[in-house]
């Protein structure tokens, strides 16, 4: 193991800890510094960490931790306007979403109580199976589901879709 | 015939979540049952739409953020290397090295000579961080010199009046920062002319008495000392004799 793996690894975490932070604070300075709080918090209980434990769950792990604590003290602040002025400014669209569509659909994922935001954010966005989530929430797998499902079905009836994408969807 | 299909089912079938024999049962339930079919497809287009939606803007770590970073790499490499160790290996080379093996310079005569104590590089780093956070310098200095104090002692159990040494040398705020040993506070004097001098606090883990030493770490003069169990280190763009005067005015102070 080289003397910069370590670096490496952290490096290549970094951008899905900054989604996952940004997409559960909704503003990038504020999601900055939940990176960088979690990575104190990692030097300071670096001793935790065993060698043979995925780098990446430990650190969601934390964040998570770091996240809950930091709820209260955080201001709520009504952001969708300025997230959806964001969005439109964007010159550079996904290939298939149209723009409206996915300002709807984060518009419908922040009202989602945190705890269906995070399990969404961590199963649907960073890929990891339901074992590694609910390791890192710690909670148990049933719960991750049922959070999962019921974060769905808020989301499938907060967003209004254009008739003629259901129907296509249909078929 | 199928086995029932629960909710359950169908969020690990988006997720992908279920063996090849569960997600053909699934696939086939789902064809002949169209309402159900648009829920599910629902739910992956929403997986998509949320991950295009995060994932659209790049983003570039912050100079404090990479910092942060490689303190962590080197926590953890130092961490491995201990374990790897073991606890009598590493007694062995600290006893070898002593307390300021930390940091060997070489002397004229070509032998490997003491420098200075460890503590000290934690201070140039941390010192280049509170210069890294620049125009954060407000928000981030948000302790009082009596809350720092309060925070090393709840973490190390040393009590240190900071509060005598604001008094004598006016500070803007403090911070907490991470070390190796564990967290150390950092007090931020602004100069006149502007200039950053940051004064690191710690408590090493071996007590000793080590008086005023000036020195310089890569660009960054410094002057520390340390006072049975707390370790300071001054830091900043001062000429090293001026940071050894106010060291030595510190140090003489009652903490």
């Amino acid at each position: 193991m080289g003397q910069d793996d370590f670096r490496n690894r952290i490096l290549h975490h970094l951008p899905s800890l900054h989604r996952f932070a940004f997409a559960l604070l909704r503003d990038r300075h504020d999601a900055e510094e939940l990176v960088q709080e979690t990575i104190l918090r990692a030097i300071e209980g670096a001793h935790t960490w065993q060698q043979e434990r995925d780098l990446r769950r430990w650190l969601f792990a934390i964040m998570h931790n770091v996240f809950v604590s930091n709820m209260r003290k955080h201001t709520v602040r009504s952001r969708f306007a300025a997230e959806e002025a964001s969005m439109e400014n964007h010159s550079v669209a996904p290939p298939q979403i149209p723009e409206v569509e996915l300002a709807q659909t984060m518009r419908a994922l922040y009202e989602l109580p945190e705890e269906q935001r995070e399990a969404l954010l961590l199963v649907s966005v960073e890929g990891l199976s339901y074992r590694e989530a609910a390791g890192i929430l710690d909670i148990p797998i049933g719960t991750l589901m049922s959070r999962l499902a019921r974060g769905r079905g808020a989301l499938r009836n907060a967003i209004s879709r254009p008739e003629e994408h259901r129907l296509r969807v249909v078929k | 015939m199928h086995r029932k299909i629960s909710e359950a089912d169908l969020q690990a079938f988006v997720d992908g979540e279920l063996d090849a024999d569960r997600v053909a049962e699934i696939e086939q339930y789902l064809a002949a049952h169209p309402q159900l079919a648009e829920r599910v497809s629902d739910y992956i287009e929403q997986s998509r739409a949320i991950r295009d939606a995060v994932t659209r803007d790049a983003w570039t770590p912050t100079v404090l953020t990479m910092m942060l970073v490689e303190r962590l790499a080197r926590r953890l490499r130092w961490l491995r290397l201990r374990s790897y160790l073991g606890g009598g290996a590493l007694a062995a080379a600290a006893v070898a090295v002593g307390w300021f093996g930390h940091s060997m310079a070489i002397n004229p005569g070509g032998e490997l000579a003491p420098s200075h104590p460890a503590f000290v590089e934690e201070a140039a780093e941390a010192h280049a961080t509170v210069e890294a956070l620049a125009l954060a310098l407000n928000e981030a200095t948000d302790l009082t010199a009596s809350q720092a104090a309060d925070i090393l002692h709840s973490i190390a159990g040393e009590q240190v009046s900071l509060d005598a040494i604001a008094d004598q040398w006016p500070i803007t705020g403090a911070l907490v920062v991470p070390w190796d040993d564990g967290t150390a506070v950092e007090l931020i004097h602004i100069t006149p002319q502007g200039e950053v001098v940051s004064l690191f606090v710690a408590v090493p883990d071996h007590p000793g008495d080590v008086r005023p030493t000036s020195t310089r770490m890569d660009t960054v003069n410094m002057a520390y000392w340390q006072s049975n169990r707390i370790a300071f280190a001054l830091s900043g763009d001062l000429p090293e004799r001026e940071l050894l005067e106010i060291a030595h005015r510190l140090s003489s102070s009652r903490l």
